[in-house]
Formats: C-alpha cells, sequence, structure tokens
C-alpha cells in the first residue's frame, strides 16, 4: 500500500505495476487537504431517521461533502503543480477509435525539437498506445484503469511522479477511450480537447452532451475522408455549438497534416501562456514545522511573509496536526514528502524546544537544507533552530544568532557567534527569539521582495 | 456511468466521518444526487452495496434525494425547470438555459452507531 496516501487498493496499474508506496526517489507531490466539514451532530432529528428506544443509540452524522471533492483536489493539486513549472497540460478525450493516438504521434513530429513533451496513456489493457508514443522518442507512461473506465487525478499524480516532466514542458493525457465518464473527472488539466471523428454520426454530440461541454476544443478528425462520407460537417459543428457554444472547432486529419497548424499554434500558444504564469510567480518560502515549535515564530513568520505576498508553504513534518510548544494546536498546509516535491527560495525554521530539536533529527530537514544552501538560496532560523542549521554544517565559517545559549552548546570553532536581533552572512540568517520575530521576518521580506515592499509591510503592522 | 468510482468515493467519504466519529458501524448513508448529475440512481445503489462490503458502511442502507433540476433561461430572464441538462427552455423553447440546480452529488449525511 501507497505509505503516503494509502492507495493501492484498487487495480489501477502503472507500467504493469500495481500503484503503491516504493518510493521511486521522487517523492508524492499530491496534497492530503483536510477540509472543514460541519458534522454537527445531533440525536433522533425526525420520523425519518429516528430509532427504536432501547437499541443500541445511533446518530446522524451531517457530512455535506461533495463526492468528487477527493479527485477535485488532486486534481487541483495537480494543476498548481503544473502551473508553478510553467507546463502546459492537455486532457484528450473521445471515443474508442477516433485516432487520439495517431493524433498525438503527429502532434509530438510537428513539435519535436521545439518543446519537451510527455504524455500518459490511459486504457483499460496494454501498453500498445504507450509504446507507439515511445517509438516517436518521447518518454510515455501507460497507466491501465482495469475496470475503470477513466483516469482520475490520483493516478495521473502518480505519473507526474514517474514522468517528472521537466519545466515549461507539454503534457498531453491521452483518457481512456470514452465520450461519458472522462467528463466528471478533472485531472488537473488546462483544457480537455474532445475529438471526434467525422466516421461517427453527426449527432454525437447531442447524445453524449456530458464530454462536449466539459471540452474547450473540439477538433473533427480524419477529415481526409469527407469525400468519401455521407458526414454532414456543418450539422456536426451545429450540434456541438448547441451544447456549447464557445468550443472551439478545428477540421484536421492527422492522417494528412490537414488542419493540424492551427492546433499546433493553439497549443503553442498555451505554452506561451504557461510560462507567462510561471514567470510572473513570486518567490516560495517552507516552513517546516515540529511538534513543539514556538508558535510566536512560527506566525509571525507566515503571517508577515504573506502580507508581503511571498507564497508561504507551512509543512507538518508528518500529515496531520501538529501541537506547538505552548499547547495551541495548528493544521499545516501539507506535510513535508509532499512540500518537498518543489524547490523554494528559502526554507525558513521557527525555533522552539522540542520542535528544533525534532527538525534536527530528522534527515529530509538535514537534505533540504544542504541542498537548498548548495543551490545558492536562503536558509534562515530563529531561536533555537540555528541548531538545525549547525547539524546541516552551514553555520562553519559564519556568523550567526540564536537564543542565548544555543549556540554556546555547540562545538563550532568556526562559527562567529553575534547577539544581535538578526544576523545575515550571505544566504545565511538567523535571529534571536519570539521577540525578534518580526524583525527577522521583515529582514527576510526584505531580501526576498526588496526594501520597499518591506517598508510597506512594517508601515502595516503600526510597529 | 462511472457509479464505481462514485461508490468508492462515498465510501471513502463515510467511512473517514464514521472513524472520526467513532463508530461502530454506519446504518444508514444519505446522498443528494441532482437530477442532471448524469448519476443513474439503481447502478449507483448496486455499486454501493459490492463495495460496502467489508467496509464500516457494509449493510447500511443507501437513501437518494433527487435533487430536481432548474435552470436560469437568459432569454426569458427565469428560474424554469430542466429535464435534462440540455434540453430548451420550457416556455421559449430555446437553448440558452444555464442550470442552477440538479448538478449536486452530495453525500449528506450518515446515520452511525
Amino acid at each position: 500500500m501507497c505509505t503516503v496516501c494509502g492507495c493501492g487498493s484498487d487495480e489501477v496499474q502503472i507500467e504493469g505495476e500495481k500503484v503503491s508506496g516504493e518510493k521511486t526517489g521522487a517523492v508524492h507531490f499530491h496534497r492530503h487537504d483536510h477540509p472543514h466539514h460541519h458534522h454537527g451532530i445531533y440525536l433522533d432529528h425526525g420520523p425519518a431517521h429516528s430509532h427504536a428506544p432501547g437499541l443500541s443509540e445511533t446518530r446522524m452524522v451531517q457530512i455535506e461533502q461533495d463526492i468528487l471533492a477527493k479527485n477535485n483536489r488532486y486534481a487541483t493539486a495537480n494543476r498548481r503543480w503544473f502551473d508553478e513549472r510553467g507546463i502546459f497540460a492537455l486532457n484528450l478525450v473521445s471515443s474508442p477509435g477516433s485516432g487520439k493516438t495517431a493524433l498525438l504521434c503527429k502532434t509530438i513530429e510537428q513539435l519535436t525539437g521545439e518543446v519537451a513533451i510527455r504524455v500518459i496513456e490511459g486504457d483499460q489493457q496494454t501498453s500498445n498506445d504507450a509504446e507507439r508514443i515511445r517509438a516517436t522518442g518521447v518518454p510515455a507512461l501507460q497507466i491501465n484503469t482495469g475496470k475503470g473506465c477513466h483516469l482520475d487525478g490520483h493516478a495521473v499524480g502518480h505519473g507526474l511522479e514517474r514522468l517528472q516532466p521537466p519545466n515549461n514542458s507539454l503534457f498531453l493525457i491521452e483518457n481512456v477511450g470514452n465520450l461519458v465518464c472522462p467528463a466528471a473527472f478533472d485531472l488537473g488539466e488546462h483544457h480537455k480537447v474532445a475529438i471526434l471523428s467525422v466516421t461517427e454520426g453527426e449527432d454525437k454530440p447531442l447524445k453524449y452532451p456530458d464530454m462536449f461541454i466539459a471540452a474547450d476544443v473540439l477538433l473533427l478528425n480524419k477529415c481526409d475522408l469527407l469525400p468519401h462520407l455521407q458526414f454532414d460537417i456543418a450539422l456536426a459543428e451545429a450540434n456541438a455549438r448547441r451544447i456549447n457554444p464557445n468550443l472551439r472547432i478545428m477540421r484536421i486529419s492527422a492522417n494528412t497534416g490537414e488542419g493540424l497548424a492551427e492546433w499546433i499554434d493553439w497549443i503553442r500558444a498555451g505554452l506561451t501562456e504557461q510560462r507567462k504564469k510561471q514567470s510572473a510567480a513570486g518567490p516560495t518560502v517552507l516552513i517546516p514545522l515540529a511538534t513543539g515549535f514556538e508558535e510566536l515564530e512560527a506566525i509571525t513568520l507566515i503571517d508577515l511573509l504573506r502580507r508581503a505576498g511571498i507564497t508561504v508553504v507551512s509543512a507538518g513534518l508528518s500529515p496531520g496536526p501538529v501541537q506547538a510548544s505552548r499547547g495551541t494546536i495548528h493544521l499545516p498546509d501539507t506535510d513535508l514528502d509532499q512540500a518537498l516535491n518543489r524547490e523554494y527560495d528559502m526554507v525558513v525554521l521557527p525555533g522552539g524546544l522540542p520542535g528544533s530539536d525534532h527538525l534536527a533529527q530528522d534527515p529530509r530537514i538535514i537534505q533540504l537544507l544542504q541542498q537548498t544552501a548548495q543551490a545558492g538560496r536562503y536558509t534562515a532560523a530563529i531561536c533555537a533552530a540555528p541548531k538545525v542549521l549547525a547539524a546541516a554544517g552551514l553555520l562553519a565559517g559564519r556568523r550567526a544568532t540564536a537564543y542565548p545559549g544555543v549556540l554556546e552548546a555547540l562545538q563550532l570553532p568556526t562559527t562567529t557567534r553575534d547577539s544581535a536581533a538578526v544576523v545575515v552572512d550571505e544566504r545565511v540568517i538567523t535571529s534571536r527569539g519570539p521577540g525578534t520575530a518580526m524583525d527577522f521576518a521583515l529582514t527576510l521580506i526584505e531580501r526576498l521582495m526588496g526594501e520597499s515592499t518591506r517598508q510597506e509591510v512594517e508601515t502595516g503592522l503600526t510597529r | 456511468m462511472h457509479e464505481m468510482s462514485l461508490a468508492e468515493s462515498i465510501i471513502q467519504i463515510v467511512e473517514e466521518a464514521a472513524r472520526r466519529e467513532l463508530a461502530q458501524r454506519v446504518r444508514l448513508v444519505v446522498l443528494e444526487i441532482g437530477s442532471l448529475s448524469s448519476v443513474a440512481p439503481d447502478a449507483l445503489q448496486f455499486c454501493f452495496e459490492v463495495v460496502a462490503r467489508h467496509s464500516l458502511a457494509e449493510g447500511a442502507r443507501l437513501e437518494i434525494i433527487t435533487v430536481p433540476g432548474q435552470g436560469w433561461c437568459l432569454s426569458c430572464a427565469t428560474t424554469v425547470a430542466m429535464e435534462g441538462l440540455y434540453s430548451p427552455c420550457p416556455h421559449c423553447g430555446g437553448y440558452q438555459v444555464q442550470p442552477t440546480t440538479g448538478m449536486e452529488m452530495r453525500v449528506k449525511e450518515i446515520e452511525i452507531a
């Protein structure tokens, strides 16, 4: 069973293997959110659900939760992952035999050398399609859904871990050939692209409306066959527009290449759009929260950095709530395993005991700090947490501050101790304790966003 | 359509809630399913029984509350009843009807012991 998300009980297979928890270097990134449930409890709320007295007591619990909420959370995580990397993702849907795989091969052929491409192939059985894609030289992953009639956000998330699509790439998902079920399951793609071949009926959009409303683009494929068919293409387009007036329709033939220029240009425009999104994104900061962290410092950091427009991810060392050093209970944005699947401009460690010790004892934290420093990015710690930087070897030869006594207790012959509120030594920033948390946070803001943003945030605090 | 996956999601939601409430078992699961949501209640009922086996909801009764479809007709500027997701407005016969209710697929509540 998957150690992170507990999956593996169904029969989805990736490249012939059950979706399982074998960690393959890549870590899970999909989030296990904890949505807010309204579960007001009430007993015996009326005739419909009343229970006979004397029997074991039953009670009603209100849930009010969308059945697809879980899939949608996985899909949202996938989409965010794509957006952070400037990746453009398409979900290709159609009935079996509409020419999806042939279209993919042709699309790859036209874009090779221009953009990196990765493909997920969804089929109930066989890896024939993935093999066809691999023959073009593009990495492809086969997901077999077994009895399932569609891909879901969770399976695609696992697929992303395996494929590790590079930044600014094109990500193509060929869904299971099925005009019904894939409509309801968001995979995190930017657009669903429906493919209808002219050898099918003109009334397909009316017979299977869900898919045509879910799609943003309709490709009418095999148009080279039109002279031989009784297919009324204008009627097919009118039917599709009746269902979805905003549908972008293109007439193509994957076989002859007719009409493909418009399709390829549309993909290029999407890629450009995604790249803009990525470059517009500001810095991101990771704040790990271990049991016993100092809440005054952690919350001050999260609050002030977010005021400055910085993306802050708080991550527990394991999933679920974390109790801070003064007994308050906090629900982090995510857990460390998932948080580690992206890169951060800065890693900030709040202090507190035993929180700082827990951080120092976690090999993932030590590795993360070392990698962050090696990549020339910021590491920062306050109060007792500079000892974690020391454990990662990052204070060697540096000037640093911490809560009084913390650095003294360590054998750090090459570290210069400083009693200042905040000490900046190149990309290693340390601070003294709860009372200096605001100065510390404002210094981090200044480094990441500049002097004027710092001033703006500081003014808003009315210190 | 995809009732088997929906049933699996329902059981997950139900089991999570039941565990949170320290329930021994689940007696009843109440769903709200919109009439426009393209879920076939009979198929869902069948799949639910299959998926519920060996879960806290094994043997639980499934109650499906159907939420009737309604939409806003842009031409008539009024709320109209919708029989199907893409059926025309019953007043003007036009297709400019935006569904407003009837798309729900929710676990409303459960009865636990």
